[in-house]
Formats: structure tokens, sequence, C-alpha cells
């Protein structure tokens, strides 16, 4: 009724049309999948190294906080294995595998994983939750009916309300910033931190004019990025706004990246398209085993699924990655039955790599999310008291990369708590030995020997600490009482620092 | 575009406008600006301290609560502070919880969202 009664109507008709006339090309939808899900696999392999946090203490409190009588708090090994699913079903997905239905259970694993707990509260998480569930809804390799001269690809109007998201986004930012604060730049002034960036905005015109600039550029993006003459010049600005908002040194996770990918939507379409048929014209076909024997063809996608999954064991967390192989074996397996049967050698080729990116992205020398997954769960465990338990995971932080100078200090400072001075003194030579710069190993070895009243040797220690980091008030403690009572001059007083008051434990996340 | 999809639209864009829409003239608590779209204002920069008492007693929240809450804790959010007041009663029946919750702003301002002067195990929020 309210359709046809909009029809009928020409401004009505042109609003409708905004929706019904919107298409892009499916080598563009081809190129967004591809770079969207790869950074969204990457970011939920990143997420990994938080699961510890999730659970801990019996403690959590949900987006929904109505439901948390409800429902079961979320704990780290569900957390660990839930992530690791999601980034095996990115990858899926940006590869072209699994059909719509990987996409709907990713989109349901990642709302479930978000909303869980407000220990999570990236906006920009928010964001990629809504922007998954419109993409459940976009048609990705939408084909012109068979046998009609001159069909045209079906309306997109699911990327056309991620376009509208987007514009929203940046429509409330902006009136965020409708602030004294803001307008005179004190606000910027303090959340960049990167040198270069900091001097470039002073070039420019200073902290207050390029706070405005940021307002201006945001709400123009809002409106320009619906306005197809002026593609050419949003895409740029918008990627050059986010790139450098990434470069500024700001804490927001991927946040760029994924903006940058929906940029990928409103670029010129003609270069993408040419591209991705260069691709197609260059590179082989995926359905390699085309020629081969039909019983050949199963051997070989049993063999992606199997081998695949196999590659998950390689991902050194333990329990959550070993149930998170067997169900990425179910789901591969399942996925060949869903996808349509001409798609079946390209999702278990997508199977492999999403595996495959998985593997890799868990070597210790490519990431650091399985170290620092022990890391924080031993970080963890020893602030709610579980010393034991800290003590094991912290070495298994130390196995998986023997080179990190700070995992040997958390685990010295264990040993020292727990009453094992030599292996305390151990871990704080080694950290010595791996970050000579670094002060944490001096002042690790001067407790340990201000402990045992080994006087000279905690004073050398603590002043090795100071030279490295003059406000070090632990450091300065052990070498004044020690320097007073081996009747020497106390030493010079550390100056105040804006950073005394931060925490120096890398362990807290 | 089916009947269906255009339904869906609509009420997707009016829950997307709707729902900032609450932070400005609904929220309680300014600090807690989910689901606004209100990255790097000038309230996610503010410093919160809170200190809960039990009885006279100050509660070392690192012992109680994992780092990460007490972050949150820090930018002040309500919900997690009252969360938290409710575990600590939980914990401790019988003796009063109090919290006394300054945040200093980004122009220096120093603001007490909490003075500590109920209990919070009776009143059950801040």
């Amino acid at each position: 009724m309210l359709l046809e009664r909009l029809e009928a109507h020409p401004l009505g008709r042109r609003y409708l049309r905004f929706w019904t006339e919107y298409r892009v090309a499916p080598e563009v939808l081809a190129v967004f999948r591809l770079v969207f899900f790869g950074v969204l696999a990457v970011d939920m392999w990143l997420q990994v190294q938080h699961a510890p946090r999730y659970g801990a203490g019996d403690f959590n409190v949900s987006h929904l906080p109505a439901l948390d009588a409800h429902l079961p708090v979320l704990t780290r090994p569900a957390m660990a294995f839930l992530y690791i699913l999601q980034a095996y079903l990115a990858a899926l997905v940006a590869l072209g595998g699994g059909g719509r239905a990987a996409l709907v259970a990713l989109a349901s694993l990642y709302g479930v994983t978000y909303f869980s707990s407000q220990l999570d509260s990236y906006q920009h998480h928010y964001l990629m939750f809504l922007v998954l569930l419109v993409l459940c809804l976009v048609r990705w390799d939408p084909e012109p009916e068979p046998g009609r001269k001159g069909a045209t690809q079906p309306s997109a109007w699911p990327v056309r309300l991620i376009l509208v998201q987007i514009s929203i986004v940046y429509l409330y930012a902006a009136i965020a910033k409708m602030d004294v604060l803001w307008w005179d730049g004190r606000v910027m002034e303090l959340q960049i931190s990167a040198g270069w960036a900091r001097d470039l905005i002073e070039k420019l015109g200073g902290f207050s004019f390029v706070s405005k600039m940021v307002i201006a550029t945001e709400l123009s993006l809002a409106v320009a990025i619906h306005v197809r003459s002026l593609r050419r010049f949003v895409a740029p600005i918008g990627i050059l706004f986010h790139t450098g908002i990434e470069a500024s040194g700001f804490q927001i996770g991927l946040f760029s990246y994924f903006m940058i990918a929906v940029y990928v939507l409103v670029l010129p379409e003609a270069p993408l398209v040419r591209l991705v048929q260069w691709v197609h014209r260059h590179v082989p076909a995926i359905p390699l085993v085309t020629r081969w024997a039909p019983l050949a063809r199963i051997i070989l996608r049993a063999s992606a699924i199997a081998l695949g999954a196999a590659l998950v064991l390689l991902v050194p967390i333990g329990a959550p990655a070993l149930v998170a192989s067997a169900v990425i074996l179910a789901l591969g397996t399942a996925g060949i039955y869903v996808v349509s049967r001409e798609r079946r050698d390209r999702h278990a080729l997508a199977h492999l790599g999403g595996c495959l990116l998985l593997a890799f992205l868990a070597r210790p020398g490519v990431t650091d999310v399985a170290r620092d997954y022990y890391r924080f769960w031993g970080g963890s465990a020893r602030r709610l008291g579980d010393l034991a338990a800290a003590t094991e995971k912290y070495q298994r932080a130390i196995e998986l990369a023997p080179g990190h100078a700070q995992s040997h200090v958390s685990l010295g400072n264990l040993y020292q708590m727990t009453g094992k001075s030599d292996l305390a003194m151990r871990e704080a030579e080694r950290a010595e030995l791996l970050d000579p710069d670094g002060y944490r190993g001096y002042l690790l070895e001067a407790i340990i020997r201000d402990a045992s009243g080994e006087g000279h040797g905690a004073l050398a220690a603590a002043e090795k600490a100071l030279e490295r980091k003059p406000d070090e008030r632990q450091a300065f403690q052990i070498a004044s009482r020690w320097r007073r009572q081996l009747g020497m001059p106390p030493p010079e007083r550390p100056s105040a620092s804006s950073r005394t008051e931060q925490r120096d434990d890398e362990d807290d996340e | 575009m089916t009947r269906r999809a255009f339904v869906f639209i609509h009420v997707y864009l009016a829950l997307q406008i709707a729902l900032p829409l609450t932070y400005y003239f609904a929220r309680r608590d300014k600090y807690d600006e989910r689901f606004a779209w209100r990255m790097f204002s000038a309230e996610r920069m503010a410093v919160c301290r809170p200190l809960f008492k039990v009885g006279d007693t100050p509660v070392a929240l690192g012992k109680e609560f994992h780092e990460g809450w007490i972050s949150v804790a820090r930018r002040g959010r309500r919900d997690v502070l009252e969360a938290m007041a409710a575990r600590l009663c939980d914990k401790n029946p019988g003796q009063p919880v109090t919290l006394e919750l300054t945040c200093k702003t980004v122009d220096n301002k120093v603001e007490t969202p909490s003075a500590g002067l109920w209990n919070l195990c009776d009143r059950g929020h801040i």
C-alpha cells in the first residue's frame, strides 16, 4: 500500500529509486568481500589474546544488562574458541566459500561475542556487527537473467543501506564533536600521540583548525558518499582520512582498515572491474581439477577439508584450538553440501585457504597473539591470587616466545613472590640479556637482591634501572635505602613526569 | 524491491537514528557512549577514580575484578560500577558498600558523580 503511494508521487518515486536503482558491479563486490572479510579474519584472530579477561573472577556485565541474570557468562575457553571460529568463517567468506550460511553463522557468532560483555566496548565492533547483519542480505554473485539481452544487475539495496549506515556514523560522530573542548582543539591535542602527526597539525594551522577540519570532513563524507558524481573524490578523501587517523597513533584496533575496506564500495568501478577481469584472465580458474575424474575431485575436496582442519591444530592455545579444529572440520564438510554443486571446489579451496591463514597468523613470528593469550591469562590469575596457575601460564608464554624480556620479568616476579629467588634471578638475568636497554630486568634483580640483603648488588642493579628509567619509584626507593645504609649520598630525586602514574605492568590489558 | 525489504530498511534506519539520540535525551550516564557513535569525544577522555568501601575499608579493586573491568570503571560507566557494587554486596552480606567516584574532565574540572553517601546494597544504583 505504502509502496504504491510512494510510486504515485514524483518525490516518492525518486526516493524508491535511491534504493532500487543502486547497482554494484560483481567484481567490486568480490574485491570488497576479499578485503573486508580478510581484515575481519585478522581482527578476530587478534581478539583471541583478550579471551582470558572474559569470565575472570566470575564477573561480567553484558551490553544488555537486563539479560545478565538469564545468560551464561562466556569464559576464556569459550571466547577463544568462538574467536578462532569467527576468524575461520571470515577467511572462508573472504575467499568465496561457505555461501550465505557461513555469513549468517559469522554474523550470529559475532553478535554473541560482542553483546555478551561490555569488556568489548569498541564502537567499531558494534558497527561491524551491523554491517555483517546487512551483508547477510547481499546477493554476492548477482548474474543477469540468462537470455535477456542487456539485462542489468539486480538492485544492491543492502549495499546502499551499509553506506547509509556509514553516513549515520559520520553524522553522529560529528555531532559528538560539537563541543567547545573539541572545537578549540584540546581533545585532539590529548588524543594524538605520534610526534610527526603533532608537528604536521601545527604546520597545518594548529589543533583547533584541524579539529574543525575533522568535523567538516565527517559531515562532507556523510553526504558525498551517496553522490555518484563525487565518487572519484570521496574514496580518496575517505581513505586518506582513515589512513591519517590510523597513523596518528589512536588505539582503535583495526577500525581504520575496516573503513578503508568499506570505501572499496565507492571506488570508481571501471578500473576495479578491469583489474578483476585481468586477474581472471591471467590466473588459472580455481577448479583446477575440472578435467579430473569425479572420484579424484571428491578425494581432493576431502583432502583439502581434512588438511585445513589439521592446520588449525597448529594454533598453539590448547583446548580451544583443538575443539575449533574439530568444529571447523565439521563446518568445512557441511559447507560442501550447503553450497551449490559448481561451487564445491571453490568452497574446499576457500576452507583450506582460511585454515592456512589462521595457522599462519598463529605463528609466534607473525603475531604475538598466542604468547599474549598466555601472558594475559597469567596476569589475570596472578592478580586474582592463583600464583600456581599464573606461573604455569607465564612458562607457556616463554615457551612460545623465549626472546620476550617482559615475560621473563613477569615469571621472575612470580618466582620471587613464591620464595624461589634462584629461579627469579635466572629470569632477571635473561631479561637483562634480552633487553639490555630496558629497566625491568634490573629492577627485578634489585628487588631480589634487596630482599636477600645484598646491599651492594641491590644498589648497583637499582642504579642501572634508574639509568634506564630515571623516574622508576621502586628502584629509587631501593637505591636511597641502600645508599643511606652504606653511608653514601642519596641519589638524585626523580623528576616528576606525566608517565609516573601510568602502570608499567604490560600484562595488564 | 519487495515489501519485506522496504520494511526492513526503514525499521533498521529508524533504530539506527533513534538509538544514538537516546544518549542525548534519555541516557542517565554521560560516560556511557555505547551505540551513540561518539568516537574520540571529550567524555571518552575523562579519567575517573572509583573508590569502593565495604564498611569503612577501601576495596582493592585489582584483587576483586579483572583489570579490564577496572579500566571500564575508570571511564565512569555506571552499569559496570553498579554491577561491581552488587558483587561486593553479595560477598560482604550485612555490610554497607559505598562508592566515591570522582572524574577529571579534559578541561581539568573535577566532577563527583557519586559522593559515597549511601549504601549501594540498599539503593542498588549510583
